[in-house]
């Protein structure tokens, strides 16, 4: 299976998650202490040695106090952006049917509890652009919806109703049964809001559903 | 007249639909074909619905019962005479599931398929057929009560389906 950062790229093309969008001098490649792979491993340091990039440890000694504050506060975020990814690609397009996913719902619950709150932004994010394949977004906001986490179930409602708004009605779809699963009563304002303005008329009426069936349990 | 279903994605039944602008007029998208992939052998499974729908969901709750966690259920429902109207062969074939007797009854398999007559299904789904949803919290009370009445067997189940249930 492929990922979007599998492999090398050229010098021209540069993997953001690796460069981070930092100017050429501040590029790093964080190499894991528990990489998941020896070929990523190897794409990792071939690429580093490819852009003559320096090691972390040599440039934090070199690094003015402001770049390693930055480099510290992005790289959590790409680290949740790199898992998010890996979870949405965990699975063949063709394994992505309705009570088939359960690596994409196990993953989900280790980022979140590894991450929190900085993967669901990177997920709602991924999901309204449908940067990834909108069935799996749809799996993977079904389990958002459907985790045992009490702690996190507001920022999961807002996630799921942010989700509503996205440009696939695949993935409107998902965040709707993301909604059911969460069972909350007070997405319902946003709920209806999605049914006046959805344009497609199946997706329309599946909405209309849950928002009957939420408010059957209000 | 009775009908056949098949487990499907609402989703990919849309259109025309402005978000395929790129489908030429009178096309049929490929996605529906995913619901309707048949086996090696040219064969694609169907459960027979009574007349009156009065099994319809003893139907979704074996179905899904197979799966290895609770969802949302989409299935198509077509008229069988409709389907045998294409000259197409349906074949009685009891398979193995959580609710043998449900199989016994009603598990059939549409048999000697060819792209032409996939194209059709396709296309007589559309027409004359619908695409419907059960919520998943319908589902789990479909597959609850099949364990209750003794008719899903839990020893067919896979443990992680149970585990989603509990």
């Amino acid at each position: 299976m492929t990922t979007p950062y599998a492999s090398a790229p050229s010098h021209s093309s540069v993997d953001p998650l690796v460069s981070g969008g930092l100017p050429e001098e501040h590029q790093i490649v964080v190499v894991h202490s528990e990489p998941r792979s020896i070929p990523k491993l190897s794409a990792s340091l071939l690429l580093a040695f490819h852009l003559g990039v320096r090691s972390s440890f040599e440039s934090a000694l070199s690094a003015p106090v402001s770049f390693i504050e930055n480099v510290s506060s992005i790289t959590p975020e790409l680290n949740a952006k790199r898992a998010l990814l890996d979870v949405l690609h965990c699975l063949p397009t063709e394994a992505l049917q309705d009570g088939m996913t359960l690596e994409i719902g196990v993953g989900i619950a280790k980022n979140l509890r590894e991450f929190g709150t900085p993967f669901l932004d990177n997920l709602v994010s991924i999901a309204l652009t449908c940067d990834a394949p909108a069935e799996a977004l749809s799996h993977a906001l079904r389990w958002t919806g459907r985790l045992r986490d009490p702690d996190s179930i507001h920022e999961r409602a807002l996630i799921l109703t942010r989700a509503l708004e996205a440009n696939s009605a695949v993935v409107r779809d998902g965040a709707s049964l993301g909604l059911v699963e969460l069972g909350a009563a007070a997405v319902l304002p946003s709920l209806r809001a999605a049914v006046e303005r959805e344009q497609n008329v199946t997706l329309r009426h599946d909405l209309q559903q849950v928002v009957e069936y939420l408010e059957s349990k209000s | 007249m009775a009908f056949l279903l098949r487990g499907a994605n609402r989703r990919r039944w849309e259109w025309p639909s402005a978000e395929l602008p790129w489908l030429p007029a009178g096309e049929i998208p490929a996605a529906p074909f995913g619901d309707v992939s048949p086996s090696t052998d040219s064969a694609l499974s169907v459960w027979l619905v009574e007349d009156d729908q009065s099994n319809l969901e003893r139907v979704v709750g074996v179905v899904a019962a197979g799966r290895r966690h609770v969802d949302k259920f989409d299935y198509a429902l077509v008229e069988e005479s409709a389907i045998r109207g294409l000259g197409i062969e349906i074949q009685r074939s009891p398979e193995a599931c959580p609710d043998e007797e449900a199989s016994r009854r009603w598990h059939h398999n549409v048999i000697r398929l060819t792209a032409t007559n996939l194209n059709a299904i396709v296309q007589l789904i559309r027409s004359e057929g619908r695409v419907e949803r059960v919520l998943k919290p319908r589902v789990e009370a479909i597959i609850r009560n099949g364990m209750d009445s003794g008719q899903i067997n839990p020893a067919r189940l896979q443990k992680s389906l149970l585990d989603s249930l509990s």
